[in-house]
């Protein structure tokens, strides 16, 4: 595969410094400049919220650092979780009086490397929570949902979790809209070609011509079935099924949908998948607000996309609605 | 086993890496990401840069985890470095260890290692490899053919380990298929071991 790269051991901290440079409001720091922080800092009083992931996604994770989202993020090599200084480091930069709320993918090498911050700075008397995003249904069954991954869902976890934080919201507050979002949404992709680690020697996974993979994870995890590629209005009609087989109970009329790409799918694929999508929403009854179609969370060059649905109630669409500044998503004040 | 043994046995892995990171990201893409070799090359040259100036293992150990946590924040790079935490602080003050001591820090660094991960044993992990390791190294009688019995013992575990899935973490999604590879933490063990002690 063709990468526009100067070197696979540079291509991480040189796509950050590239980031950074084109979006002055966020800043590189702590080890090896793999901490993105807001420039100016978390304000006296406000909960801080920190992320952090493997590289490979962007925009997700450090993309969503900025006014009414994030405030710092561990950055990790490839498809690899953060440092555990990285970490440290990024949560540190996140507190400031008022505790912080740790929101990450539900990964190993971040759960454990949170979970270690968070008995440091539980020692040092300062407050902290965890929420793990979970919104990848084809990761594990529903009965199996804790253990489910977490992929482009995240975003509105922490577009909530940052409103509420924005607004003043104390670290409960902030923690149970996280868990509410996480709740709500729901997310499915699907393959047609893999993406490659820079320097490794082969494909992360490969497809036969016209074949594509539902249901695969945003690190090529295989997902529930591979077969003949079919139509746009099919793999959308699929993948809405299967979300609204997920709805929660309690839902309302009213989804937020995300249609994304994860990487190398274009936005009028996106756009065709989108049409369909929304068609089968409005047949069930259901209100489509704030659409999202775009790239919000890739695999590099990974052909395919993702379908997010987050069944939303007034609270949570006001919090979507609030305002927000972040490279990868600015809402209008 | 002293520290210069160790350390030699670091060496001579790092001089090896090039294969072996190439074999292990070859078994990893198998049932996952493809980077374990280019992530435990790291970690392996993090590490030799450790140094001791008074061979004291229990420093030596905990500056590999050290050297292991600043390499990575992988969940394989998070075991290993509280394997290496765990190891530290039993052998601290300790220049040598005989194989009984060697035995019981192999059984604290596993359980530090299922405590960190939240794994079991039988999930198909390193942990199976490094606790195949110490039962060997506590059952066995003869010191001088102790690397023996360790390779023995982490290739007797990948041999195990064959026809059964991985029931955790990433790999844990590959099912079936995960039946047909070995776990590529094992293999790194069992192949790291092979190099560090010397056998071919």
């Amino acid at each position: 595969m063709t990468k526009i790269i100067n070197a696979p051991k540079d291509y991480v901290n040189q796509s950050l410094e590239g980031l950074s440079l084109a979006y002055p409001d966020i800043v590189l720091t702590g080890p090896g400049d793999r901490v993105v922080r807001r420039r100016g800092g978390v304000a006296s009083g406000k909960v801080g919220i920190v992320s952090g992931g493997g590289a490979g996604h962007l925009p997700l994770f450090c993309g969503y650092v900025g006014k009414g989202l994030i405030d710092t993020c561990a950055v990790g090599n490839v498809f690899e979780g953060p440092t555990l200084d990285a970490c440290m480091a990024a949560a540190r930069l996140a507190e400031n009086g008022a505790g912080i709320l740790q929101l990450i993918g539900n990964y190993g090498g971040e759960r454990m490397n949170f979970a270690a911050v968070r008995e440091t700075l539980e020692d040092e008397g300062i407050k902290v929570e965890t929420v793990l995003g979970t919104d990848d249904i084809a990761s594990a069954s529903p009965e199996d949902s804790d253990r489910r991954r977490g992929v482009a869902g995240l975003i509105f976890a922490y577009k909530a979790a940052g409103a509420r934080a924005a607004e003043g919201g104390s670290l409960e507050d902030v923690k149970n809209i996280a868990v509410k979002a996480v709740a709500r949404t729901k997310t499915i992709g699907f393959g047609t070609a893999g993406c490659q680690i820079p320097g490794s020697d082969t494909p992360r996974f490969v497809l036969e011509k016209h074949q594509m993979e539902m249901g695969i994870g945003i690190h090529g995890e295989p997902g529930i079935w591979r077969d003949q590629l079919r139509s746009a209005d099919a793999i959308a009609e699929e993948m809405v099924t299967r979300l609204l087989a997920e709805r929660p109970l309690d839902a309302g009329d009213k989804v937020a949908i995300l249609v994304n790409s994860l990487g190398a799918t274009p936005l009028e694929e996106l756009f065709i998948l989108y049409r369909h999508a929304t068609t089968i929403l409005e047949k069930n009854g259901l209100r489509v607000v704030r659409p999202l179609v775009g790239h919000f969370v890739t695999s590099m060059e990974m052909a395919g996309a993702s379908i997010s649905l987050s069944f939303i109630d007034d609270e949570l669409d006001a919090l979507y609605a609030a305002p927000a500044r972040s490279p990868a998503w600015t809402v209008a004040p | 086993m002293m520290y210069e043994t160790i350390k030699g046995g670091l060496a001579r892995v790092a001089d090896a890496l090039p294969a072996l990171e190439k074999d292990l990201n070859l078994a990893d893409a198998k049932i996952g990401d493809g980077d374990t070799g280019g992530m435990l090359a790291r970690v392996v040259e993090n590490m030799q840069s450790v140094t001791s100036d008074d061979g004291d293992l229990g420093s030596y150990f905990l500056n590999l985890s050290f050297a292991a946590q600043s390499a990575t924040g992988s969940s394989l790079g998070n075991l290993i470095s509280a394997a290496l935490a765990a190891a530290g602080k039993k052998a601290n003050g300790l220049r040598q260890l005989e194989r009984l001591q060697l035995a019981e820090i192999l059984s604290l660094a596993r359980d530090a290692m299922l405590r960190r991960g939240g794994a079991s044993l039988g999930d198909k992990t390193v942990i199976d490899a490094v606790h195949a390791i110490a039962k060997a190294v506590a059952d066995f009688k003869d010191q001088a053919d102790l690397p023996t019995v360790m390779i023995d013992a982490a290739d007797a575990a990948l041999i195990n380990f064959r026809g059964r899935p991985v029931r955790i973490g990433r790999a844990r999604m590959f099912a079936d298929t995960s039946r047909e590879f070995d776990d590529p933490g094992m293999l790194a063990v069992a192949m790291f071991l092979r190099v560090a002690l010397a056998r071919q």
